[in-house]
């Protein structure tokens, strides 16, 4: 009973945690808006930081020689430093799941069958939480907070750090640290020769000049003189004045411009090579701050066609081409377009440019019906939200397309035959409906989308006077998927869903459309 | 007119152009110069001849001063500019179609003599730019190509019997028939097609080729009741 007892009252704070959906919900949401860049309340988060860290630093070192109201004082040292200490507690808080981490040893003991020893369970699983504590972040996060403690003036000095926070929630110098930090072996390697070398430099100069050069009273003169040496600084207030000194300078210079040489081709390789990967992390941000986008898979004929016919998708950049084909997507690159060489039918490719929020469309113009296939059931599969769009090369294969997700299935050798068979067997039709599907200005099909804002809302088609712009009413569609009423009557009453298809010139169609409010699929 | 056409070609192009004009009442005869690709067309019961597109004699051999047009349908573009060149040169008054997948093809194919030329990924990168940004009209057109919503375009001439003859279009009644007027040919003003958007008048004369969009037999039904 006292085991059973002793059990319960300390695995049931645990336990009723892993069990809340409330508390996990909680969790994971403030997990996305501190940790998810993708997030735009995470973004707007680092935006209120760095703005608090710039600000409350420059009051800082205003301070220093100029005296400040007492309300700055308070905004740049409690304020700041309160803001501050919530995002290190909440950090700290996030940082693992101390429960799980109790719950898991738990059932680790009860597996095996030994007696689970609670305290060593707790003490083990709590040490893990609070090695956030030394995690460099961490550790950044704290100093930040200590100029908040005004007794001692020589804290101010961790303002500093507050600078050092900015690494965390600025993208581009958060990159730059992650690209140094690729390199830390060499840069390591480089480290621990530089330091080799200006205390090898520093000892020589002192064995060498010390009775002989008066600028050289103690060993830390020699050694600053080697680095201020090697480092190609050379403030000359210290200089040698013998001749082995001299051969020692030589061959420091000659040491300290080859590993300054050698630092600046690691870290420019170190860019080169990851500035396409900044480049595609960069234009995928760009993306999903997008409300509308389009991801364009193949960088074919079709697609080279398409975007010709499109310039204002380009103008846009709201768009982005993949190809697994290296080359195909260097000549992308050089005409001026968007693309990365990535491959469309993973999971993880099209999972990168997936933003929940916004409005994706995909087109399938690989060429190759399996893969558009293949693409479609990927993007379907990430969610059914994104509208596909494909070219079927071969008609036979319309009905897969179509069981395989695809929103619209566009048949490029059967609609150039029919448009073909119109020009010949029906010319006046291939001119009317050329006219129409080339969208000539006279001849636009455009469609007229209602809800609640539109002012013909609960009007009759008679009511619109449609003829008075030389409008023509095709038909009125229920909605995507209602059905579609061809040439309405004029009694029939315009409602909130309905999309009216109608062909105009294009100045008369924009005209009636800001004149009552119409919507537009866009 | 004599209502034939030769299919250059039965490749994927060829096949569709086939499928699609096979419709229409035009005897239709395909010209091929692989072998297996004879035997396929064979097989599915065509009027199909093997000749040598690099060899004028096999060309002049095809009879083509008796056709009424000609559509270079490979599934290979050099072959379809070749073909074109060496019809044109033997042939300068006959009407060449070609199929095209790209801008530059279709200036090529023109310059080759081709007298209209269909450009199929210009076609499908406009299709798709209107499904992109017009959804549901790209749609309701798209219904036309592959008879979706049973409605279609449909022309009618105008003959000396018609009582449409000598009215003016505003007149008509369209709604009793639930058809719609789009545009026509008034060759009072020209050949060319004008949209009724464009808000001009028409006296209908005797020729002239009004364009209307219905059912079938709604459209049938207005012709017949007005002399058609």
């Amino acid at each position: 009973m006292a085991k059973s007892r002793e059990k319960t009252i300390f695995m049931s704070p645990f336990l009723y945690l892993a069990r809340s959906k409330k508390y996990r919900d909680t969790k994971a949401y403030f997990r996305t808006i501190f940790k998810d860049p993708t997030n735009k309340v995470k973004q707007w988060i680092d935006y209120f930081l760095i703005v608090l860290i710039l600000s409350s630093v420059a009051i800082f070192i205003y301070e220093v020689k100029n005296p400040i109201p007492v309300w700055l004082e308070y905004y740049a040292v409690y304020f700041a430093s309160a803001i501050f200490l919530i995002e290190y507690m909440v950090n700290f808080w996030l940082y693992n799941d101390i429960h799980k981490d109790i719950l898991t040893e738990y059932n680790k003991a009860k597996i095996i069958g030994i007696k689970p020893n609670y305290y060593r369970i707790f003490f083990k699983s709590l040490l893990k939480k609070l090695s956030y504590i030394i995690t460099p972040v961490a550790i950044i996060d704290l100093l930040a907070i200590l100029p908040a403690y005004r007794p001692l003036r020589i804290l101010r000095i961790f303002v500093l750090f507050r600078f050092l926070k900015l690494l965390k929630h600025s993208k581009s110098l958060y990159q730059f640290v992650e690209v140094l930090s690729d390199r830390k072996f060499e840069l390591l390697t480089l480290l621990v020769l530089f330091v080799f070398v200006v205390v090898v430099g520093g000892l020589a100069i002192y064995t060498l000049e010390d009775m002989e050069n008066e600028n050289i009273k103690s060993l830390i003169d020699a050694l600053y003189w080697s680095f201020i040496t090697i480092t190609t600084v050379g403030y000359g207030d210290i200089s040698p004045v013998t001749i082995p000194g001299k051969v020692v300078s030589l061959v420091i210079i000659i040491l300290g411009i080859t590993m300054i040489s050698f630092a600046t081709s690691v870290i420019v390789s170190a860019f080169s090579e990851k500035l396409h990967e900044l480049k595609e992390d960069r234009i995928t941000e760009h993306l999903q701050s997008k409300s509308e986008f389009l991801v364009i898979c193949g960088y074919g004929q079709l697609t080279k066609v398409f975007l010709q016919k499109n310039r204002e998708l380009i103008d846009s950049n709201e768009y982005i081409i993949l190809d697994n084909d290296a080359s195909r997507v260097q000549e992308a690159n050089l005409s001026g377009y968007r693309a990365i060489n990535d491959d469309a039918s993973r999971y993880e490719v099209l999972k990168r440019f997936y933003n929940n929020s916004s409005k994706i469309t995909l087109l399938a113009l690989t060429g190759d019906d399996v893969e558009n296939i293949y693409i479609t059931l990927n993007a379907k599969s990430l969610s059914r939200k994104i509208r596909v769009i494909a070219a079927a090369r071969d008609i036979k294969l319309y009905n897969k397309y179509v069981r395989a997700g695809v929103d619209r299935v566009v048949l490029p050798n059967e609609l150039a035959s029919s448009v073909l068979t119109s020009s010949i067997a029906y010319p006046t039709i291939f001119k009317a409906v050329n006219a129409i599907l080339s969208s000539k200005n006279v001849a636009t099909l455009d469609e007229y989308y209602i809800d609640n804002y539109s002012k013909i809302k609960d009007k009759s088609v008679q009511e619109l006077d449609l003829n008075r712009y030389n409008i023509v009413l095709f038909a009125i569609k229920k909605g995507f998927k209602g059905v579609l009423i061809f040439n309405p009557k004029s009694d029939y009453i315009v409602k909130d869903g309905d999309i009216l298809i109608v062909l105009g010139n294009k100045i008369a169609i924009e005209y009636f459309r800001e004149l009552h409010n119409l919507g537009s699929y866009s | 007119m004599s209502n034939v056409i030769y299919i250059f070609g039965y490749g994927k192009f060829g096949k569709s152009v086939y499928k699609a004009l096979s419709k229409f009442d035009y005897t239709i005869k395909i010209k091929v110069v692989v072998q297996d690709i004879y035997n396929e067309a064979v097989n599915d019961g065509l009027d199909v001849e093997l000749y040598d597109m690099y060899d004028d004699e096999s060309i002049k051999s095809l009879g083509l001063e008796s056709v009424d047009r000609v559509i270079c349908a490979m599934d290979n573009n050099h072959k379809n500019l070749f073909l074109t060149l060496s019809i044109r040169e033997l042939y300068p008054k006959l009407y060449i179609m070609g199929l095209s997948n790209s801008i530059h093809l279709t200036d090529k194919l023109k310059m080759a003599g081709a007298n209209r030329v269909i450009d199929t990924y210009g076609l499908s990168g406009l299709m798709i730019k209107n499904v992109l940004l017009k959804p549901a009209s790209s749609e309701f057109l798209q219904g036309f190509i592959n008879n979706s919503h049973g409605l279609i375009f449909k022309e009618f001439t105008i003959t000396k019997e018609s009582d449409l003859d000598g009215k003016m279009v505003s007149t008509i009644d369209f709604d009793s028939y639930n058809i719609i007027f789009i545009g026509m040919v008034d060759l009072e003003k020209g050949k060319n097609f004008i949209f009724t958007t464009a808000g001009q008048e028409h006296k209908i004369d005797e020729d002239d080729i009004l364009l209307l969009v219905g059912k079938e037999e709604n459209i049938d039904k207005f012709i017949k009741a007005h002399g058609g």
